[in-house]
């Protein structure tokens, strides 16, 4: 089937009213539990043969959160697709105001190599639940990922409302061109820029979940050996490519070298003498990536790793020391197991660092005063912040995951998810009777106009 | 030389110093556009009857006094809507404080229609305001007495470091969304949206887009015609008929329309008298362009009432075609006139048909003593807002946000919605420094151990370690 037929099955099968009744979307849901907990095993072999994953770090990262999703919509559902009464005025007492969410039609997901999982599945989740049809386009990059799902998706879904389509930038472009009722991509800027352009020529609305550098700021009162256990987790995690890792850190000089080696300490507890070895340590993506990682060190100052295995795609987890603002290390987002720290002399010099680049996804500060903490969060913007931990708010499904400027634009998770793929219609209905009352409104208008 | 890059930097500057955050100071901003309104209502009153012979009823009815009650709402309001929101904490988060804070999202360009151009520039405006943003101002150029006083009065009242209006056409809105803005709310036609939209890709600028589309009217069998005609004619009709949510055409029966057709002329001639072109509640067509388009309408079907127009004076009756085929132009494009097209369809089923096979307009109305008829066809349809047995009287509520969907737009405001479509909702999450012990089971090595020990304690549910 080509790209064009599987979108319109999907929309016939939208049209046909399938997805509206409630019960079916949780079935479709209840379905897609079932797929996840009885493919675990393969999901888990997709996402270490993609990035060195291994149980326990596709489970916490990423099925887990898909799970969570997937029972919190379930069982808010009824509540959120219900309609929303409103405030009256006095000229509509009689009336019914309310607002009523329904499907847009045809969501189309762009999911992301380095979450392969989650970042895909869990918007089809809200797309599901609002009762769309979705088709989603798994990154190639993760390609055993993307394979499985397109395996076993049909399986455990309706195959029409709910397709999978595989692919490169080919397909990808293809795609584009077909008409969409809403559109969620997770990717890098440029990505996001095509994806809108070609959003525009049907006036699709978008949800980007775009990239860019969070910066982790470190006071000088602060529990260093907490701080850097926390920053030292987030950010080489899944080898540093997770979109709301810390991307660099931002300290006072008096404090970089107890940064570095804190930091040292417990990337030591978390992955041995040799990352290489550690079972839980991943991998980059593939080799482009490795060679863009690697070429950021260049004329830097390794505080710590730094050695690189292009053959199993291993980076080791590498610190870099008094980082020049201008380096190339600090004009991309990282992406990897790099930590460059950048030394600025307090939190005004930061707060300026911070707002003279463009707003990211997640910004960090550590600090055990709460002034400095209200401070960063007042003069500064981001997609969300953490204070005191690395990227818990993008865990609460209560709060919207989503960027600002070119981090993104539009949120998902949770009710956000809903609402996002959702169109929420302002609806009056009045009864038919009462023209007396509204013989006011008709012209012809008095002579004089009564006074306001 | 672009005429725009001193503006922008100035404001720019301005947003980049926090000016604008302060609650203090965008309630001193919207107090001040609350005494432009008060201050200048009969010049404002003279820009609208210039621009379209708006009556100081329509003027005040649908423009003015909704921008004021707009500015109210805000400053009654703005504490609370600038309130950091608390949120529902999971069980691993109980000792932290997460909530979602409200931030402007800097420079805001409001790019704004002709049709009702004090509304549709100032009640976006409130909100931008509101938001904390610096705010740009882009009134249309074709409802010439009204930019004039926005561009020499309204600036007055405001803090121009803050905030400007830029004039020009389509040229120089070309010129102005090559700069970067942080948020773009563009009321139009669907053409000029995805200009806009195209161009805001460029720095990837966030958008509200309200645009048009034909608005269906489904008039069912079951129904009092003469209180149906009374309110289909008042919400077509007024404006002459130039109203983005205005019903553009009606569905229904063959019998329902030999019941409507004499309904509608009474609505008519009680409205605006046996001669529309000397009554003061009817206005006028915004240009010549327009004009034309919609003289040329009138020889789609057959005129059964009104039908006359009078160039000089860019005049057309109050008009309602019959036997109208679906491809003739009248059907084809958004009238945004005094024309109203009868389409006859056998039911409610073939209306919802009919209605389904084009795109999803910005309004969409059912007119039926059946609550059945109206649920089903508020159910089987999409559109921005639905009236049931009534037309835009929605827009009078401010708890209930105006947007479209499809080619109707996307994004949404009026009210409290205005101030969240213009901030950025950010996640924030403080978390507890101490008490690091609890978090040692999320950090690797993963030994055999610790999944058990996480296995056994969280049983068959799945639950995240942050």
């Amino acid at each position: 089937m080509s790209i064009s037929e599987v979108v319109q099955r999907a929309r016939a099968a939208f049209n046909s009213g399938k997805a509206r009744p409630l019960q079916f979307r949780i079935q479709q849901l209840e379905g897609l539990r079932r797929m996840i907990r009885e493919r675990e095993k393969d999901l888990v072999g997709a996402l270490t043969a993609d990035l060195h994953k291994n149980e326990w770090n596709a489970y916490y990262e990423e099925i887990v959160y898909v799970l969570e999703e997937i029972d919190y919509v379930i069982q808010k559902l009824p509540e959120w697709a219900a309609d929303e009464p409103v405030e009256k005025t006095p000229q509509t007492q009689q009336d019914e105001p309310y607002i009523h969410s329904e499907p847009l039609g045809v969501v189309l997901v762009i999911g992301a190599w380095n979450y392969p999982f989650s970042l895909t599945i869990q918007p089809m989740v809200g797309a599901i639940a609002a009762g769309n049809a979705v088709l989603i386009k798994p990154s190639e990059l993760s390609e055993n990922t993307a394979s499985l799902l397109a395996a076993v998706i049909p399986q455990y879904l309706d195959k029409d409302l709910y397709a999978v389509i595989c692919g490169g930038i080919p397909e990808t472009t293809e795609v584009l061109k077909e008409r969409f009722d809403h559109i969620l991509c997770t990717g890098s800027t440029a990505v996001g820029k095509i994806v809108m352009v070609a959003a525009a020529k049907h006036l699709t609305p978008v949800t980007l979940g775009l990239g860019g550098k969070n910066p982790c700021y470190v006071d000088k009162d602060c529990d260093l050996d907490i701080a850097c256990r926390r920053i030292a987790w987030g950010k080489f995690m899944n080898s540093g490519q997770t979109c709301v890792g810390p991307d660099y850190i931002l300290c006072d000089p008096s404090i970089q070298n107890q940064i570095v080696e804190k930091l040292k300490k417990s990337l030591k507890e978390f992955y041995g003498e040799d990352a290489k070895k550690s079972r839980d340590y991943g991998r980059i993506i593939n080799c482009q990536h490795f060679q863009r990682i690697m070429g950021l060190m260049e004329g830097q100052k390794v505080a710590h790793g730094g050695a690189g295995d292009a053959a199993t795609r291993y980076i080791a987890p590498t610190i870099l020391m008094d980082v020049d603002p201008q380096s190339q290390v600090m004009q991309e987002e990282v992406f990897g197991p790099i930590m460059p720290i950048v030394c600025v002399r307090g939190l005004e010099e930061a707060i300026q660092f911070i707002n003279q680049r463009e707003k990211a996804l997640a910004l960090y500060v550590f600090s055990l005063n709460d002034k400095v903490i209200k401070k960063m969060i007042a003069e500064t913007s981001s997609g969300g912040v953490t204070a005191n931990d690395i990227m818990v708010h993008s865990t609460v499904h209560s709060l919207p995951y989503g960027g600002v400027g070119s981090s993104g634009m539009g949120s998902y998770r949770g009710w956000e998810s809903f609402k996002t793929f959702s169109h929420r219609r302002s609806c009056l209905v009045r009864p038919l009777l009462n023209e007396e009352s509204l013989k006011a409104r008709y012209p012809p208008s008095p002579a004089k106009m009564p006074r306001h | 030389m672009d005429p725009f890059t001193d503006t922008l930097q100035r404001l720019r500057e301005a947003f980049g110093s926090g000016r604008t955050r302060p609650a203090e100071f965008r309630a001193a901003q919207l107090r001040g556009l609350g005494r432009f309104l008060r201050e200048n209502k009969q010049l404002l009153q003279g820009a609208l009857a210039q621009d379209l012979h708006k009556s100081a009823f329509e003027g005040d009815v649908s423009e003015i006094i909704i921008c004021q009650n707009e500015v109210d709402l805000a400053l009654k309001n703005l504490h609370a809507w600038m309130k950091d929101e608390s949120v529902a904490k999971n069980l691993f988060t109980q000792l932290d404080s997460a909530f979602i804070r409200k931030e402007p999202f800097g420079l805001v360009l409001i790019v704004a229609p002709w049709n009702y151009p004090v509304n549709l520039t100032l009640v976006p405006l409130v909100g931008a305001l509101a938001a904390g943003n610096c705010v740009v101002l882009k009134p249309s150029e074709i409802s010439k007495g009204t930019e004039k006083v926005l561009a020499e009065v309204l600036p007055r009242y405001l803090d121009q470091s803050c905030f400007a209006v830029v004039l020009g056409g389509p040229e120089e809105t070309g010129q102005l969304l090559k700069h970067k803005f942080d948020y773009i709310l563009f009321t139009g036609s669907p053409r000029v949206g995805k200009i806009i939209m195209a161009a805001a890709t460029k720095h990837l600028t966030p958008v509200t887009l309200e645009l048009g589309g034909k608005n269906p009217c489904y008039v069912d069998d079951d129904c009092d015609p003469q209180t149906v005609a009374n309110r289909v004619a008042w919400f077509r009709y007024f404006n002459t008929g130039q109203t983005c949510v205005a019903p553009d055409y009606v569905l229904c029966s063959p019998e329902m329309q030999a019941r409507l057709l004499p309904a509608l002329q009474s609505a008519i001639t009680r409205f605006y008298g046996e001669d529309p072109q000397s009554s003061p509640d009817l206005g006028r067509i915004i240009n010549h362009k327009h004009f034309q388009r919609l003289r040329d309408l009138l020889s789609c079907g057959r005129v059964a009432i009104g039908g006359q127009s009078d160039e000089s004076e860019c005049y057309i009756a109050p008009t309602v075609l019959v036997d109208v085929q679906e491809t003739e132009p009248v059907m084809q494009e958004e009238i945004f006139g005094p024309i109203l097209p009868i389409m006859n369809v056998r039911g409610l089923d073939e209306a919802i048909d009919f209605i389904n096979r084009r795109e999803k307009p910005l309004a969409l109305y059912a007119f039926s003593n059946s609550n059945q008829v109206v649920n089903r066809m508020l159910d089987r349809t999409s559109s921005g807002s639905f009236g049931g047995n009534e037309g835009f009287m929605y827009m009078t509520l401010s708890s209930m946000p105006l947007g479209g969907v499809g080619n109707s737009g996307m994004g949404r405001y009026h009210g409290k919605f205005s101030f969240d479509t213009f901030s950025h909702h950010r996640a924030c999450l403080l978390s507890c420094s101490g008490l690091e012990k609890l978090n040692a089971i999320r950090y690797p090595p993963y030994s055999e151990w610790k999944q058990q020990l996480i296995s056994w304690a969280l049983g068959k549910q799945s639950c995240t370690l942050l």
